[in-house]
C-alpha cells in the first residue's frame, strides 16, 4: 500500500473508535450543558443585580474570576510548548499527542478571557480599551497579546489540520453528513499532497511553531506584569514574569497529561498514546515541577528575608494555618512534590500515577493563583478600619463558583464538540512516521 | 351593668392620657441658637446660624427648623428672610450688598434671629449687634520690603467714611487647604494697619498670591474680611516633565516603537502564513484542473 492509502485506512480505523457516541459521552454532554446553563443563570443574576452578588468588594476587586483567567491562560501553554517546541525539534513521539495539546491551547485561550469580561462591572465599556487604551498600561498589552495569541493558536491548529481535512474529504469509508463534507472540502484548501504544497505547508507550520513560543511567553509575562508592576506586597517582584511562565508551562503540561489519559481511556487510543508518551511528557513535568519549586522558594525566601513590614503581612498570612497556611503549604509543597515523586521515581512511574500527579499539580496550581491574588488584595497599605467583615475578607459566592464550574464545563464540552470536526490524532502525521506506519498497517 | 363598668375605665384612661399630654407638654427642650455675622470683600453680609440642644446629656444638632432674621432699629423691624437648618443644624442667610438694612442712631445693625418653637422645642431668639465696617487693602514696596496695608473705616452720621482706630486686623495668605497667617495688628489713629509680606512666599507660576485681611469675630464689628490678589509671591517653577512618560497621556516613544515592531512582526508573519495557505489552495486548484494529483 502506498502512503495515502495507509493514511486513509488509518483515518477510518481511528475515527471509527470514537465516531459513535456512547451512553457515557451523552450523559457527560448533557451534564456539561446543564452546568453551563446554570452558569448562564448565575451570570444573568450578576448582570441584573450587579457585582454585589459576588464576593468582590472595595479592597478585593479581583476574585476567582481572575484566578480562572490566569489558570486557563496558563494551561494554554500545553499547545505552545509541546506542539511548538517539539515540532521545531522534529521530535517524532510528539505526533499522537500534538493535536490534543493544540486543542487545549485554543479552547483555554477562548475561555480564559471570558472570565475577565464576566469580572467587569460595565461590559458595555469593553470597547473603551481599544478607543481609550493607554500604551503604557499592562492591561492593554494583555488584551493585545491575548488576541494575537488566540489568532495564532487557531491558525497553528488549522495548519496542522489541513492534511487531515484533505484525508477526510477524500475518504469514502467514513459516513460523513453533507454539510460536514462541504466544511472539510473548504478547509482542506485543495490540498492534494503535491510536493510544492507539502513544502509550503511545512514552511507555514515551522513559522507558526516558531512564532507561537515567544508569543506564549510574552502573553504570560504580560499577565505577570499586570501584577508585578503594581506596588503591592507579593506582587511587586522582578521574577514574577518568568515565575508565571514556568507555572503556566507546568500547569499546561499537567492538563495535557490528564487530557491524554482521558482520550486514551474513553476514545480507545491505547495503541497510539502509549506509556512512552506519558513517561516523556511526565519527564517534562518533572523538570518543570523542579523549576517551579525553585522559583517558589526563591520568591518567598527573598521576600521573607527582606522583612519589609507590608510584605511580611502577606507572607505571615500565607504561613499562618489559621489564615491561608493550609492552602499555601498544599500549593507550595504537595503541588510540587507529588508530581515530582510520581514522575521521578521509576518504580512509581506509570500512566495512572503520572496522571494522578498531574491532577494534583493542576488543583494546586489553581490554589496557587488564588493565593497570589486574594491575600495581597486583602492587605492594603492603609490599615482597614471600621469596615464590614465582607470587605476585609474575600469569600467567593455561589455566582462565582457557578461561573467557574461553567468555565470548566465549557472547556470539556468544547473538546467534545471539537472532535466532531477534527481528528484527535493527526492521522497524516502518524501515517508518515515510519514505525507508526508499519504498526498501523499491521493492525489493518 | 355594662355601662357602669365601662365608665370608670374610660375615665381612668382619659386621665392617664391627659396627664401624659401634660407631662409631654411640660418637657419641651430649650434649644441653643448661635449666630455670627460675616462681611466679605464685595459687601455681602452673611449671618451664620446654628441650632442645637442638649438631649440626654448629649449635644445634638436640630435639623429642619425655620429661623427668621429681622433687621431692627428704633423705628422699624424688617424681615430679611427665613432659613431652614440642614442636617447639621446649620444654615446661612446671605444679604446682598445692595440690600438696604436699617441702622440705629449710632450706625449699628441689629439682627434679631427668632425661632418660634414647636412641639419638642421652646422658642428661642438671639441678637447680633454690629457696626458696618469697611476694609480697603493696598500694597506698597518700600526698601525692597513688600507691605500689605489695610484701612479700616466706617460711615458716620452724614454717610462719610471715617477711620476707625484700635481695630484688630489679621493678615493671611490663601494656601491650598487653609489660610496661612503672616501678620496682624491694630489699626492706628488714621485707620491703617500694616503687615510685612513675607519674602519667599510661594505663589503661582507668575508669583500671584491671594492675600486675606480679617477682623476676626469682633464683638463690635463681627467678622469682616477683604481679599485681593497680590503679585508679590515667589514664582513657582513648575518642573517641565517630558511630555511622553508613564504618567502622561502619550506613551514614551520607545514603548510605542517596541509595540509596533512586535505587533507588526507577529502579524506580518501571520499574513505571510495565510498567503502560503492561499498559495496551497491555488496550486491544488490548478493541479486538480489539470488532473494532476499525488
Amino acid at each position: 500500500m502506498n502512503s495515502p492509502d495507509i493514511a486513509q485506512k488509518n483515518l477510518t480505523e481511528i475515527v471509527s473508535r470514537y465516531d459513535k457516541p456512547t451512553i457515557l459521552s451523552r450523559v457527560l454532554f448533557i451534564f456539561f450543558f446543564l452546568v453551563i446553563l446554570f452558569a448562564i443563570y448565575a451570570f444573568v443574576t450578576q448582570l441584573i443585580k450587579g457585582q454585589i452578588v459576588t464576593g468582590m468588594r472595595d479592597y478585593v476587586v479581583w476574585g476567582i474570576y481572575d484566578v480562572n483567567f490566569i489558570f486557563f491562560i496558563g494551561i494554554s501553554y500545553a499547545g505552545a510548548m509541546i506542539s511548538g517546541i517539539l515540532h521545531l525539534l522534529h521530535v517524532e513521539w510528539r505526533k499522537p499527542i500534538i493535536r490534543i495539546a493544540e486543542m487545549i491551547t485554543v479552547i483555554s485561550v477562548i475561555i480564559g478571557p471570558v472570565f475577565i469580561l464576566v469580572e467587569m462591572g460595565r461590559l458595555d465599556r469593553i470597547f473603551n480599551i481599544f478607543t481609550h487604551g493607554r500604551i503604557q498600561s499592562p492591561i492593554l498589552w494583555d488584551v493585545v497579546a491575548i488576541v494575537t495569541y488566540l489568532c495564532c493558536s487557531i491558525l497553528f491548529l488549522y495548519l496542522a489540520l489541513i492534511r487531515d481535512y484533505a484525508l477526510i474529504r477524500d475518504n469514502t469509508d467514513l459516513k460523513i453528513v453533507k454539510w460536514h463534507q462541504y466544511f472539510y472540502k473548504k478547509l482542506a484548501v485543495n490540498y492534494i499532497g503535491l510536493p510544492q504544497q507539502k513544502k509550503l505547508l511545512n514552511r507555514a507550520l515551522t513559522i507558526m511553531s516558531a512564532l507561537i513560543i515567544p508569543l506564549a511567553v510574552l502573553v504570560h509575562s504580560v499577565l505577570a506584569w499586570i501584577f508585578g508592576m503594581t506596588i503591592r506586597p507579593g506582587w511587586h517582584s522582578t521574577i514574577f514574569a518568568p515565575y508565571f511562565v514556568i507555572a503556566a508551562v507546568f500547569s499546561g503540561t499537567a492538563v495535557l497529561i490528564i487530557a491524554m489519559w482521558v482520550f486514551r481511556k474513553f476514545y480507545h487510543l491505547e495503541d497510539l498514546i502509549t506509556e512512552k508518551h506519558f513517561k516523556y511528557v511526565g519527564t517534562i513535568l518533572l523538570v518543570l515541577a523542579a523549576l517551579y519549586g525553585y522559583f517558589t522558594f526563591s520568591e518567598y525566601l527573598t521576600v521573607w528575608y527582606g522583612s519589609q513590614t507590608w510584605e511580611l503581612e502577606v507572607i505571615y498570612k500565607l504561613f499562618d494555618f489559621s489564615d491561608y497556611g493550609a492552602w499555601f503549604y498544599l500549593a507550595a509543597f504537595v503541588g510540587v512534590l507529588v508530581p515530582m515523586v510520581f514522575t521521578g521515581l521509576p518504580f512509581l512511574r506509570n500512566i495512572n500515577t503520572i496522571t494522578i500527579g498531574s491532577v494534583v499539580a493542576v488543583i494546586c496550581m489553581w490554589i496557587k493563583r488564588y493565593l497570589i491574588i486574594i491575600p495581597t488584595l486583602e492587605t492594603p497599605l492603609l490599615p482597614l478600619q471600621d469596615i464590614r467583615p465582607e470587605y476585609a475578607h474575600y469569600h467567593a459566592t455561589w455566582v462565582e463558583w457557578a461561573l467557574t464550574a461553567g468555565g470548566m464545563a465549557t472547556f470539556c464540552l468544547f473538546f467534545m464538540i471539537f472532535i466532531e470536526f477534527m481528528p484527535i490524532i493527526p492521522i497524516a502525521d502518524i501515517s508518515e512516521a515510519p514505525e507508526k506506519k508499519e504498526f498501523i498497517s499491521e493492525k489493518l | 351593668m355594662r355601662l357602669k363598668k365601662i365608665y370608670p375605665v374610660t375615665i381612668i384612661l382619659a386621665v392617664i392620657l391627659g396627664f401624659g399630654y401634660i407631662v409631654d407638654a411640660g418637657e419641651l427642650i430649650n434649644p441653643r441658637l448661635g449666630a455670627t455675622y460675616v462681611k466679605i470683600t464685595d459687601g455681602t453680609k452673611s449671618i451664620f446660624l446654628s441650632m442645637s440642644a442638649r438631649v440626654d446629656d448629649e449635644r445634638v444638632n436640630i435639623a429642619n427648623v425655620p429661623l427668621q432674621i429681622f433687621a431692627v432699629n428704633e423705628s422699624a423691624k424688617i424681615l430679611l428672610g427665613t432659613v431652614v437648618t440642614d442636617q447639621n443644624g446649620k444654615c446661612v442667610l446671605n444679604i446682598k450688598p445692595d440690600k438696604s438694612i436699617p441702622k440705629d442712631s449710632e450706625g449699628y445693625f441689629t439682627f434679631d434671629v427668632q425661632y418660634t418653637g414647636n412641639q419638642k422645642f421652646n422658642n428661642v431668639s438671639t441678637t447680633i449687634h454690629v457696626k458696618d465696617v469697611f476694609l480697603a487693602m493696598s500694597f506698597s514696596d518700600k526698601d525692597s520690603t513688600e507691605n500689605v496695608i489695610v484701612k479700616v473705616s466706617a460711615l458716620n452720621e452724614t454717610g462719610a467714611k471715617v477711620a476707625l482706630a484700635n481695630v484688630p486686623v489679621e493678615f493671611y495668605v490663601q494656601r491650598l487647604f487653609c489660610l496661612y497667617r503672616f501678620g496682624g495688628g491694630k489699626s492706628d489713629s488714621t485707620g491703617f494697619c500694616t503687615a510685612e509680606f513675607p519674602k519667599n512666599m510661594p505663589g503661582d507660576t507668575s508669583g500671584k498670591v491671594i492675600v486675606v485681611a480679617k477682623i476676626l469675630e469682633n464683638d463690635a464689628y463681627g467678622t469682616v474680611e477683604t481679599v485681593r490678589d497680590f503679585t508679590g509671591g515667589k514664582p513657582l517653577i513648575v518642573e517641565q516633565k517630558p511630555k511622553r512618560g508613564l504618567g502622561d497621556t502619550d506613551a514614551p516613544l520607545w514603548m510605542v516603537y517596541t509595540l509596533l515592531v512586535l505587533l507588526s512582526g507577529v502579524w506580518l508573519h501571520v499574513l505571510y502564513v495565510i498567503s502560503l495557505v492561499i498559495r496551497i489552495n491555488i496550486i491544488g486548484k490548478k493541479a486538480l484542473k489539470q488532473g494532476i494529483a499525488e
